[in-house]
């Protein structure tokens, strides 16, 4: 999106800490409109200029009622035009809060703080650092539910199932779901929460000075995701009422209603970096500065850990254990070995379950996929 | 007996050493795993509109 400078007719960026338009040729600084967008408008059009750079190869959108003749981001006069694109106009907007230096900041010192983190990642190489607005739906939504619960109480010999019924309603009223089909699900629901007392009615001087995605995703599909984020939420909030452990839903009869769904556009940094030939995608929440990714661990420190814990913990088990057991008593040697196999196969279980989590993040942050989104708003290469 | 202590401890200090381990380099390198919850989504709270702990399991 490129906004001219009313007097000098350089490119005008929004800048984050004033959240204004600034001319960066001749230092003035103009405010944005914040008229407001009708809300019955819920399917108004707007026609864009897709626009590339031929020096950089930025992707630009532009829309109809401007005119530019040199990149936002590069400075150049190289920007051809490449398509017209009829978009939904968005109706509101979160803008960027986290400016880029304080994106990267936000990733360098939570990437320090890792204990596993290798050194070279510490030491990372930006590759590319792109803000992006991504479209979302915002949802309002009326859910009820009436449950036929299960669950177990008590514990040892005292252990029993017990059945529970529960009806609820509530009112959801910022269900958001992404409408970039480039984007997964799992990595843009990892960015939230957005805080949306800060939205504002959109405006595409916004835009400028950063990537903004289209609206691509079925709408059907969207409501379908919409429905269940609010079915998890409503569910997990049931069961928190429900004083009993591995608690499961024999029965239900769900109830929604969708009031309202709008169109909003979110703010995300995107950086890239290479190591290793593979390339790693960090995202970083353009309103709040939360950090999402998954980054590869020091093979060398896990290894040495591992084996410390690994001879500390056998040494404290050998040294207790014996007083545990009992020579003439075979009966409770064999209960105690049974105790102690269930609870070090809990443990292994625990410990997959981590590893398998961490292993999912880690694909997500290294998916092509991912690091494309970020690209095909970069350059052509 | 020392050969069931020297298998048990070695059993245990190895899953130990495992789950903390895992769950370390989930803490370390995996960054911002946690999820939005309820209340990010709403601000209205959950009604509850009729509730039994005791639910004979012939009743539904």
């Amino acid at each position: 999106m490129v906004v001219k400078c009313p007097c000098c007719d350089a490119a005008l960026t929004y800048d984050v800490q004033s959240s204004s338009m600034i001319c960066r040729y001749c230092g003035n600084c103009f405010s944005i409109s914040t008229e407001e967008v009708k809300p019955d408008i819920e399917e108004d059009m707007m026609e864009f200029d897709i626009y590339n750079c031929t020096t950089c190869g930025a992707e630009l959108i532009i829309n109809d009622v401007e005119s530019s003749t040199y990149c936002a981001y590069c400075g150049q006069p190289t920007i051809v035009w490449n398509r017209v694109s009829k978009q939904l106009k968005p109706q509101y907007i979160v803008p960027f809060k986290m400016s880029k230096e304080e994106a990267l900041s936000s990733i360098k010192k939570r990437l320090k703080s890792g204990f596993f983190i290798p050194k070279e990642i510490k030491n990372f190489k930006v590759d590319k650092l792109r803000g992006i607005y991504i479209p979302f739906w915002i949802y309002d939504m009326d859910y009820q539910d009436r449950q036929y619960l299960k669950g177990e109480v008590g514990s040892g010999k005292n252990r029993r199932t017990k059945y529970f019924l529960r009806e609820a309603r509530t009112s959801f009223n910022r269900i958001t779901v992404d409408a970039s089909k480039n984007l997964n699900d799992i990595s843009s629901q990892r960015l939230e929460p957005y805080m949306m007392d800060e939205i504002r009615p959109f405006n595409t001087n916004y835009f400028s000075g950063f990537y903004a995605d289209c609206n691509d995703e079925y709408e059907m599909k969207m409501n379908n995701t919409a429905v269940d984020r609010a079915e998890e939420l409503f569910n997990q909030k049931v069961f928190d009422t429900v004083r009993a452990s591995k608690i499961q839903i024999l029965k239900n009869s769900p109830r929604y209603n969708i009031k309202k769904h709008t169109y909003v556009m979110l703010p995300a940094w995107f950086l890239v970096f290479n190591q290793d030939n593979k390339s790693y995608t960090i995202m970083v929440n353009g309103q709040t500065g939360k950090t999402v990714g998954a980054v590869p661990y020091d093979k060398k420190k896990v290894t040495i850990t591992f084996s410390v814990l690994f001879a500390l913990f056998t040494a404290i088990f050998f040294t207790v254990i014996p007083f545990l057991l009992d020579v003439d008593d075979l009966e409770l040697n064999v209960k105690l070995t049974i105790m102690a196999g269930v609870f070090g196969v809990f443990m292994l279980g625990a410990g997959s379950v981590a590893r398998n989590n961490y292993k999912l993040s880690q694909q997500l942050t290294t998916a092509n996929k991912i690091k494309e989104y970020v690209a095909e708003r970069q350059d052509e290469s | 007996m020392i050969v069931l202590t020297l298998g048990l401890s070695v059993f245990l200090g190895f899953a130990a050493a495992f789950v903390i381990t895992e769950i370390s380099i989930k803490k370390s390198n995996d960054l911002g795993d946690s999820k939005a919850e309820f209340e990010d989504f709403t601000d209205a709270s959950l009604v509850i509109l009729e509730s039994k702990n005791n639910v004979r399991k012939k009743d539904f």
